[in-house]
């Protein structure tokens, strides 16, 4: 044959080979879009009857492109897929691992990028009649968008070998299987409960020992559509209660129930893990936070509080001197009739009463949009400690002397309020208020920390009534002339009254150093220690170049700013000392048939002296990590089992409160934090290092090599 | 006036640390920008509440009101020409058949197309004109709101979304055209349609079953 002809044939032959192939393509494995490339596998490479058994389809997606979640979010829609099975065979719903918020032009999707597994089992009957390979089909549809959305599908057909035994592994997807089971979401080790507050839907995790230092990220994916305003932003606390997620309310009018998955990422020292749990809980009662302070006040006790409160602060050394003067000169000129005099008092009230209001809406604004600018219910927050700490210290100075607070706003205020008529009447009232603001600090904390806590309405109310109670005795005095004589008169007692009035700032300062050495222990009290020094610096260097001029004065100026911002700086610190609190009774109440022993250096030695192998599991109860490893690896029956048929002593080092001890044996390999686990084979010296993120499957061969 | 200056910004700092620290524990998110719209802060548009009042310009360059058409039913549909969802429901004629159904009982049916200039489904007045012709569809109006204004007034999502408005201006149903989620024109068959429904109990002033469900789509384009 002409050596022309044989490779004309063989290319014939291999073109219609293809052809004849081509239409099989459709059912081929995998499914090659533009987009995706898609594979249906099966976990096991044979079909044990009576025995269900996992699949998985796999997206491999382009670059820059996303696959969605079963609740897409905004948009899209969630992938799905129509089985058809053998007699007696069934596949169960598809299970989706945790997804990723993906914004797109002010919207929000919840999807996959990259590349996700979806998850299905199969369920086989107990006989099959038949010798020959079951074949499993399924068409599945997918939308997949970058920013415009393709939708696509592929019909897969997977054909499994019946086999009495137990099957064998399909390695080549075992890691992608593994990979997947990470990424599911667990049962929540944790009651939660919800409730709807305004637009506000809050959610509480009671978590107590998550703490904040920990945790890089949160968000909440719900199941339904409507719970949540998708794209706005989730804001996440924690105290001493645990997690509070603060999520925007959707367009469901009627929420009975919200059901979802957390997504928590965790920072241990070497990686920041991802954790997903599952979430169920009725729609709870509304319930309002109670700061600490006013536990159980009712309303008309902290209305009582504020007026008192208002009243106090005209004796307060920034507005005493002012509105003292204000009321000499306003009832020493006789020629006002008393007629005019109350019109005055009633205008300078006015002027209180619209600045306390306008304070409030202020505060209720940054409070919607989700600033939680709180008081009370923060002081277990050491940063904010620190802070309130600094201010205090800050206002003490001021009363002390070492420095004039606001001087110059003060000079400005009075121009405005030196003005006769009813204007300056009600400038007054507004710059009253604002020199009272910086003196007041203390005192209007815990109204405020009730008014953030509370409906608008009550909230407004309280502002309302501080505003009246600083208003007061000057309306009294507008009305009843005669009382005027009772009042003292400013003099040097003032100075006097200002710097006793200080002590007071001191000795809450000493009490916040103490509230922090509680939280954040002795580092916590150094930094916050050094930062009022600076603070102090910083208030003398303000003052001190106040009186040289040019630029020596700007430059003292920014200089003291520079400080200060260090000291705020410093004040951050001891929000990341863990604190030193005992809580090792809040170990999760997971069944665990495993028998742990705490864990200690000599009991360790000896252990591995009398020639057990010996596992050493470093957790603590803020761990999340460790948590779903004991939960997913180590709790498991085959997990035990591989354990106790090697006899291997279990040790637990509790490092929830950071023992000494625990935290010198974390270093010796190198780690800052937990979890730890060493593997130690009898009578070996080195143990071997499992990883931080356990699989069951890879303990278990651990355990069994021994 | 440095003086006073240095003293307000000192002043700020004070009260900053005072008032305004962040929750130091908060943990923000990665959440996209949203501060362009200042829509996306408002309460969010639920079926019992009235129905936000809008101005705008229809293909024909008419200029039409929400509130003009008080006394009437009013459905608004989102729509994306390119879209495949939107193919689905208009190559089967099925979105054409709801339009003709509903403003056959004296409903005014107006599509909405918030696509921004340069996304996909924007499309100029004579465009839109064509669409209509070529698609042989009937609504009222077809209102161009590239701006997104309308759109994100209404928090639309997807193309389709459906908001159906009684005679008093409430909005009755807020949600998918049906609930086959797909781009499968084979579905419609078997799907439960959701908007005549809506239109039939709005019309005899009932509530409306399913009054929330969740549109499917794909995203409103809207200009960032």
């Amino acid at each position: 044959m002409h050596k022309l002809t044989q490779i004309a044939i063989k290319i014939i032959t291999f073109i219609l080979s293809f052809l004849v192939l081509l239409p099989l393509t459709a059912w081929a494995n995998p499914v090659k879009t533009e987009h995706v490339q898609t594979h249906l596998v099966s976990e096991v490479n044979s079909i044990q009857p009576g025995k269900p058994f996992w699949v998985g389809l796999h997206f491999q997606i382009k670059q820059g492109w996303h696959t969605y979640w079963k609740n897409p979010g905004d948009s899209g829609a969630a992938p799905s897929i129509a089985w058809k099975l053998p007699q007696g065979f069934s596949a169960g719903e598809l299970v989706y691992p945790y997804p990723e918020r993906l914004p797109a032009s002010g919207l929000m999707n919840f999807g996959y990028k990259d590349e996700v597994m979806l998850l299905s089992q199969i369920t086989t009957p107990g006989t099959v009649n038949t010798k020959e390979p079951i074949q499993l089909t399924a068409r599945a549809d997918w939308l997949v968008c970058e920013k415009e959305c393709i939708p696509e599908n592929g019909t897969f057909s997977l054909s499994l070998p019946i086999a009495t035994g137990t099957p064998t592994v399909n390695t080549r997807w075992a890691k992608e299987f593994e990979k997947t089971r990470a990424t599911l979401p667990q049962d929540s080790p944790w009651q939660t409960t919800a409730h709807i507050q305004g637009e506000t839907l809050i959610l509480k995790v009671n978590a107590p020992q998550l703490q904040a230092s920990q945790i890089k990220e949160v968000a909440f994916f719900p199941d339904q559509d409507g719970i949540i305003n998708n794209p706005a932003p989730q804001k996440a606390s924690f105290d001493k209660d645990g997690l509070t997620l603060l999520l925007e309310r959707g367009n469901r009018g009627e929420v009975n129930q919200v059901t979802g998955i957390l997504v928590l990422q965790e920072v241990l020292d070497r990686q920041t893990p991802t954790q997903a749990f599952a979430i169920a809980t009725q729609l709870g009662a509304a319930t309002t936070t109670q700061p600490a302070t006013t536990a159980s006040l009712p309303l008309w006790q902290v209305l009582g509080l504020a007026l008192l409160g208002g009243i106090v602060l005209n004796l307060m050394p920034c507005v005493f001197p002012v509105l003292s003067l204000k009321a000499l000169n306003v009832l020493q000129k006789s020629n006002f009739s008393k007629q005019e005099v109350r019109q005055r008092g009633i205008v300078f009230t006015a002027g209180v009463l619209i600045s306390f209001l306008f304070l409030a809406v202020i505060l209720l604004v940054l409070r919607s949009f989700g600033q939680q600018i709180g008081w009370g219910f923060q002081l277990q927050s050491p940063v904010f400690v620190s802070l309130m700490a600094y201010l205090l210290f800050a206002v003490g100075l001021s009363l002390s002397g070492v420095f004039i607070f606001g001087a110059s706003l003060m000079g400005m205020g009075q121009t405005l309020a030196a003005r006769n008529g009813l204007w300056g009447e009600f400038f007054t009232g507004v710059f009253a208020t604002v020199v009272a603001t910086p003196c007041t600090a203390p005192f209007m904390a815990t109204a405020i920390g009730v008014a953030l806590t509370q409906t608008p309405i009550v909230a407004l109310a309280i502002f309302l009534v501080l505003g009246f109670g600083l208003a007061l005795p000057y309306l009294l005095i507008s009305f009843l002339p005669g009382l005027q004589k009772i009042l003292p008169r400013p003099g040097a007692w003032m100075e006097t009254f200002a710097q006793l009035l200080a002590f007071p700032m001191y000795a809450a300062t000493a009490w916040l150093v103490w509230v922090l050495s509680q939280q954040a222990g002795s580092d916590g009290v150094a930094a916050v220690l050094f930062g009022l020094v600076l603070i102090s610096f910083a208030v003398w260097l303000h003052q001190k170049t106040q009186i040289i001029s040019g630029w020596r004065r700007r430059f003292g100026s920014i200089a003291a700013l520079v400080v200060l911002g260090f000291a705020l700086a410093l004040a951050q610190l001891p929000g990341s000392i863990a604190p030193n609190v005992a809580n090792s009774n809040t170990q999760q109440a997971t069944s665990t048939s495993l028998n742990w022993q705490p864990y200690t250096p000599e009991r360790l030695t000896q252990v591995r002296q009398s020639g057990k192998p010996v596992f050493v599991n470093f957790s603590a109860a803020w761990c999340i990590t460790c948590l779903v490893n004991e939960r997913v690896a180590l709790n498991q029956p085959e997990t035990v089992t591989a354990f106790q048929a090697k006899d291997v002593a279990l040790l637990k080092a509790d490092w929830t409160n950071r023992d000494t001890a625990i935290t010198q044996a974390l270093a010796a390999f190198g780690r800052s934090g937990v979890p730890l686990y060493l593997l130690y084979p009898a009578n070996s010296a080195t143990p071997q290092i499992l990883p931080q993120i356990l699989s069951p499957q890879e303990v278990q061969q651990k355990v069994k090599s021994l | 006036m440095k003086n006073q200056l240095i003293a307000i910004a000192l002043y700020s700092a004070f009260s900053l640390a005072l008032t305004a620290c962040q929750n130091p524990s908060t943990v923000s998110q990665n959440t996209p920008n949203v501060a362009s719209n200042a829509a996306e802060a408002a309460t969010p548009v639920r079926v019992g509440s009235p129905a936000p009042d809008f101005t705008a310009t229809d293909s024909n360059g008419k200029s039409h009101r929400l509130s003009d058409f008080k006394g009437k039913v009013v459905v608004l549909e989102w729509t994306n020409h390119q879209c495949p969802f939107v193919l689905k429901h208009y190559n089967s004629n099925n979105m054409q058949k709801l339009q003709k159904e509903t403003t056959g009982k004296g409903v005014v049916w107006l599509s909405v197309i918030s696509s921004a200039q340069g996304q996909q489904g924007y499309v100029t007045p004579q465009e839109a004109n064509q669409l209509t012709k070529s698609r042989n569809a009937s609504p009222t109006a077809v209102l161009l709101d590239a701006s997104g204004e309308i759109g994100r007034l209404y928090q639309a999502r997807t193309t389709p979304h459906i908001f159906v408005i009684d005679s008093s201006g409430v909005l009755k149903y807020a949600g998918a055209i049906d609930d086959k989620p797909s781009t499968n024109a084979a579905d419609i068959k078997s799907a439960k349609n959701y908007v005549i429904p809506a239109v039939d109990s709005v019309l005899k002033g009932q509530n409306v079953a399913d009054s929330t469900t969740q549109p499917y789509g794909c995203s409103v384009k809207y200009g960032s």
